[in-house]
């Protein structure tokens, strides 16, 4: 904006007003004491509540023989592999329905406008309360063998006493809880695309799924690598869901936010623990950092 | 204007009418399956809470076999030791909810407000 802009943008006022110094380009002074003022509460939130905690932590955990402590157990690396497992796959499987299910969603009927209420249930419910019911449920007694056994004669496997069987069910807890939030921003997205592009396509003979791969995938790109950034995040620092569905069992599928707070509690070395989760803080603060770029990005955007 | 041969017309309507009852279709059984997907945990909570032994969930039985809202009065008129202060605990509960809502949006909107004004993101 040029200057000449700037003044009349202002008013007249300013015209007629000797101009006073300014420490801020775009904020005269009084304003940016105002701003100033604005801005205290969230600095102060954010110290007391991220940066001290953070500095604090950094601390707590600052010796190298901790980090040396750690890479050389197993249970560190174990949870090292089940996290970037539950994570990577985790994500990825929750946004990729959540993109499909959000094209369901966008169908005109009464009943599908009904069935998005519904969809909200998994994500509304407190989250301890849904995965302690997976956990009952997954249990040798639980409500799914007993499913099986009633509807085809089968009797399941002791589904949290497997590896895999444990990390999945985990998956299968998450994605249950998360992916109706991204349904909902995905959908979001897919109606501010501007109901002329549809047209369009249509009138260039696409349909279904190549009005998908070519109209809405370009479009949603963004969005949909900024929710998994987010999610990516969110995912990282999740202790409710392998707390309270697998409980770590059978022994490796901690992560490594579950592992911190064993370290904490049940073995009483609060270093130890600090430092197991400082020690994903990298991957953290790239991920954050990729994020803020990609919200600052003007490209393709809704 | 020129006329269509009837035949490719009505044919298209036909095929378009037919995807259409298929899409239909296929939207009907994926609601089916997403319903039981997102409300079979909340099926296994209310087994639970129905139960009046507390273990309908682990004897094999897939609907409550005597349900009772027994559990429901145990809560509500706060008669278990662990749940005597139940209502002070929905009162915190509501109070921390109400609380963290107005602090949140009081803060960052003037946050927001104020780095929008300052223009931080477009170079200063």
């Amino acid at each position: 904006m040029s200057s000449t802009q700037q003044v009349l943008a202002a008013g007249p006022s300013t015209l007629n007003r000797p101009r006073r110094r300014s420490w801020h380009p775009h904020l005269p002074g009084v304003e940016l004491t105002w701003a100033i003022a604005f801005i205290v509460p969230y600095a102060a939130v954010l110290v007391a509540f991220a940066i001290y905690p953070l500095a604090y932590g950094l601390w707590m955990a600052s010796s190298p023989s901790l980090y040396l402590t750690l890479f050389a157990s197993d249970e560190y690396r174990d949870a090292v592999v089940s996290t970037m497992l539950y994570v990577g796959i985790g994500v990825n499987t929750s946004l990729f329905f959540a993109l499909l299910l959000s094209g369901f969603f966008m169908r005109r009927s009464r009943w599908v406008k009904a069935m998005l209420v519904v969809s909200m249930l998994p994500w509304a419910l407190p989250a301890q309360t849904g995965f302690i019911s997976f956990h009952w449920m997954l249990v040798y007694w639980g409500f799914l063998n007993s499913v099986l056994e009633k509807l085809f004669g089968i009797y399941g496997p002791d589904w949290l006493s497997h590896y895999w069987l444990a990390l999945g069910a985990n998956l299968v807890a998450s994605t249950w809880k998360t992916m109706p939030f991204w349904t909902l921003i995905l959908l979001a997205g897919r109606m501010a695309i501007p109901q002329d592009l549809y047209e369009a396509a249509d009138i260039d003979g696409a349909t279904g799924f190549r009005r998908f791969v070519h109209l809405v995938v370009p479009l949603l790109a963004n969005l949909y690598l900024v929710c998994t950034l987010l999610s990516a995040i969110w995912m990282i620092g999740d202790f409710n869901t392998v707390d309270l569905v697998s409980g770590g069992a059978p022994g490796s599928t901690d992560v490594l936010a579950t592992l911190g707070v064993e370290y904490l509690f049940d073995h009483g070395k609060p270093e130890l623990g600090v430092a197991a989760v400082m020690a994903a803080l990298p991957v953290i603060v790239a991920l954050g950092i990729l994020l803020i770029r990609r919200l600052q990005t003007r490209e393709v955007q809704l | 204007m020129s006329v269509a041969p009837a035949w490719g017309r009505t044919s298209s309507l036909r095929r378009h009418r037919r995807r259409r009852r298929v899409s239909d279709a296929g939207a009907v059984v994926l609601a089916v399956v997403l319903l039981i997907w997102w409300l079979l945990p909340v099926y296994n909570m209310m087994l639970i809470a129905l139960d009046p032994e507390g273990n309908t969930e682990f004897t094999g039985d897939i609907w409550p076999t005597a349900p009772t809202l027994e559990a429901f009065r145990g809560v509500v008129f706060q008669r278990y030791w662990y749940l005597q202060d139940f209502w002070h605990q929905f009162g915190n509960s509501f109070f921390i909810g109400i609380m963290t809502m107005a602090l949140t949006v009081l803060i960052s909107s003037l946050a927001g407000f104020a780095l929008g004004r300052m223009r931080l993101g477009k170079g200063g």
